[in-house]
């Protein structure tokens, strides 16, 4: 039975908590276990000799159902590197603004001021740092990454952005970092389905908001959360790497 | 017997301010004749030796005025490399004075810029400033807004100027051979078609040169009337010459003329200065030190050697005006610390000179 560890930070809890998700997953013989630790915990795990190192590992411990304080990546078939704390609304609307502020230069100067600042985040990223430690120590496994889902949609975060053309654009150019990346290390990316966004396509529909549950306590988020997502958003997610991982099974039996 | 050499200082003659110096100890080279307050806005412009005196301003807290800054947010590397904050306005290298009237007269609304543009692989480049944009701009549109921003950049930074610095660096140049502008290269050399019938060699006299440059200073005046400027010469040789001289003949010709019509220029507008970055390179009691193996590119030391002198002077300007005007402020830190070589060949490995293009084309 394949194994596949999943590994983040508190967005976990919409994956966790999709029953259909979880249940398509068994159904094709898979064991998954969630791992990670939630809000500023999760910045602090660290990969050493073969394994991920939590900094709270009781709670680690209760997010993968008791089974891993820190976590043996032998263990594994696949690993899913779930948002890894890669949150791209914020630092789109922050790149739009700021380029909002040279409209009018040449095109080349604008796309080579995009490239640099997302460039320079994606370096600043923990998440990626992790992501690299754990792909070069172990670089024939299956891995899978995909970022934190957008913010859904709200009027307050709507409302910072002064250009939704150009917030697209650094969105698309923040996908295709990452996807190129990963493409560099042999780790799938899955970018988030467009099922899920809202009409405007640079925000999470907020249906998908709506009741989202904290993992670990399993309370609600506060009402003004926009970042959690709840069951249903763990639902597509879950089917889509199913189907992600399905397509390279018969290879993998193939060649076995 | 009196005669007037007989109380002259010891700079006046070559024996005790040259020949009995080490070289490197070589002073009082320049005295400005306006003072320069770290509040004052300096604009640079010129061949590419004016970039020095604009790295040398900002390291030493004087005001240099970006009248067409890049991104705030970018590496400076990124906004060098698109030529920003490279001028006071993204103008480009502007080698002869006749270029710069260009610039002045289209700024100032006396005439309009050309409309020509040329292209290369599907990209279009500024006949004006061809290198401005790597790997050119995406349409003539975008190349032509891009030199309107220009134009307005360099407006200002002749409104709002209190220093107008310019080198001058070539009297070589191609003209149109129908209206009569030059280009800031050859066309066909860093983009373009060149064409013998709609583009011809000029090599301008001490005469034009003159003409160019008092033109260009009156308009200034004109728009500006209490901007002061200061004239320097690029010490830097021709990297090629159209002449059909020898190379280091075109050079001397060339440099001889922009050097004396600065001299001349600064003896007669009492606005007028002149900052001998030329002969700190290029005087025989300097052996040829300060160049690069190749004898013709000015190395980091030398870059600091001239600019040492250059912020030298200007301090000592500050700090006399300071203790005459109690309302100024003094000066923070006025001279530049002694850079590493290391530091100071980075700096020179990135200045911008356009017409170094032409070396590519020597034969082997």
């Amino acid at each position: 039975m394949p194994k596949i560890c999943i590994i983040g930070n508190s967005h976990l809890g919409a994956l966790a908590l999709s029953e259909t998700g979880m249940k398509g997953f068994a159904e094709a013989g898979y064991d998954v276990v969630y791992w990670g630790a939630a809000g500023s915990l999760f910045g602090k795990i660290e990969y050493s000799e073969g394994q991920l190192i939590s900094p709270a590992p009781a709670r680690s411990k209760i997010i993968s159902s008791g089974r891993y304080g820190h976590l043996p990546l032998s263990d594994f078939d696949v690993v899913v590197f779930y948002g890894m704390a890669v949150t791209l609304s914020n630092v789109a609307a922050q790149i739009t603004n700021r380029l909002k502020t040279i409209e009018g230069r040449s095109k080349s100067f604008v796309d080579a001021g995009l490239a640099e600042q997302i460039s320079e985040w994606w370096e600043r990223r923990l998440g990626r740092a992790l992501m690299q430690d754990v792909t070069d120590a172990a670089p024939a496994k299956k891995f899978v990454f995909t970022t934190d889902p957008l913010v859904a949609e709200n009027p307050e975060y709507l409302g910072k952005i002064k250009d939704t053309v150009l917030l697209r654009k650094a969105l698309d150019a923040l996908y295709a970092h990452c996807e190129k990346w990963c493409e560099e290390r042999n780790i799938s990316f899955y970018r988030q389905s467009e099922a899920t966004l809202a009409g405007n396509r640079i925000t999470t529909n907020f249906d998908y908001n709506t009741n989202s549950v904290k993992m670990e306590a399993g309370k609600p988020h506060p009402e003004d959360d926009f970042v959690h997502m709840n069951s249903s958003y763990g639902d597509i997610v879950l089917a889509d790497l199913l189907t992600l991982l399905e397509a390279d099974r018969p290879a993998e039996r193939a060649a076995g | 017997m009196s005669h007037p050499y007989s109380d002259l200082p010891a700079p006046a003659f070559w024996r005790s301010a040259v020949s009995e110096r080490n070289p490197l100890e070589t002073s009082d080279l320049w005295s400005p004749k306006h003072a320069l307050l770290p509040t004052d806005s300096v604009v640079t412009f010129g061949s590419c030796f004016a970039q020095h005196i604009s790295r040398a301003l900002r390291r030493n807290g004087f005001s240099w005025l970006d009248c067409e800054p890049g991104a705030s947010f970018v590496s400076d590397k990124l906004n060098n490399r698109f030529n920003y904050g490279v001028f006071s306005a993204r103008t480009g290298n502007i080698y002869s004075a006749k270029a710069l009237l260009q610039w002045v007269k289209w700024s100032l609304g006396h005439e309009t810029a050309p409309e020509e543009v040329w292209e290369r692989n599907g990209r279009y480049y500024d006949p004006f400033r061809p290198a401005i944009e790597p790997g050119g701009f995406a349409s003539p549109e975008e190349m032509h807004a891009s030199r309107s921003q220009t134009l307005s950049a360099f407006r200002r930074a002749l409104t709002e100027s209190d220093l107008f610095v310019f080198t001058l660096g070539l009297t070589e140049s191609w003209e149109n051979a129908q209206h009569g502008y030059t280009y800031a290269t050859c066309p066909g050399t860093n983009a373009g078609t060149f064409d013998p019938q709609a583009h011809v060699f000029r090599n301008y006299s001490y005469a034009d040169v003159h003409g160019h440059l008092q033109e260009a200073l009156t308009l200034l005046r004109d728009v500006n009337p209490d901007v002061r400027i200061l004239l320097t010469v690029s010490p830097v040789p021709l990297t090629a010459t159209a002449s059909g001289k020898h190379v280091v003949v075109s050079t001397t010709y060339s440099k001889s003329v922009l050097r004396a019509v600065a001299g001349a220029v600064s003896d007669t507008w009492d606005s007028v200065d002149y900052f001998p970055s030329y002969e700190i390179i290029t005087a025989p009691s300097f052996r040829g030190m300060f160049y690069d193996p190749n004898m013709r590119t000015v190395s980091g030391r030398g870059v600091d050697f001239v600019m040492s002198h250059f912020i030298a002077g200007i301090s000592d300007g500050a700090t006399d005006s300071a203790s005459t005007d109690a309302s100024q402020p003094a000066p923070a830190e006025k001279i530049a610390p002694v850079e590493t070589a290391l530091e100071a060949e980075a700096d020179v490995d990135d200045i911008k000179c356009e017409e170094e293009i032409l070396a590519a084309f020597a034969p082997n």
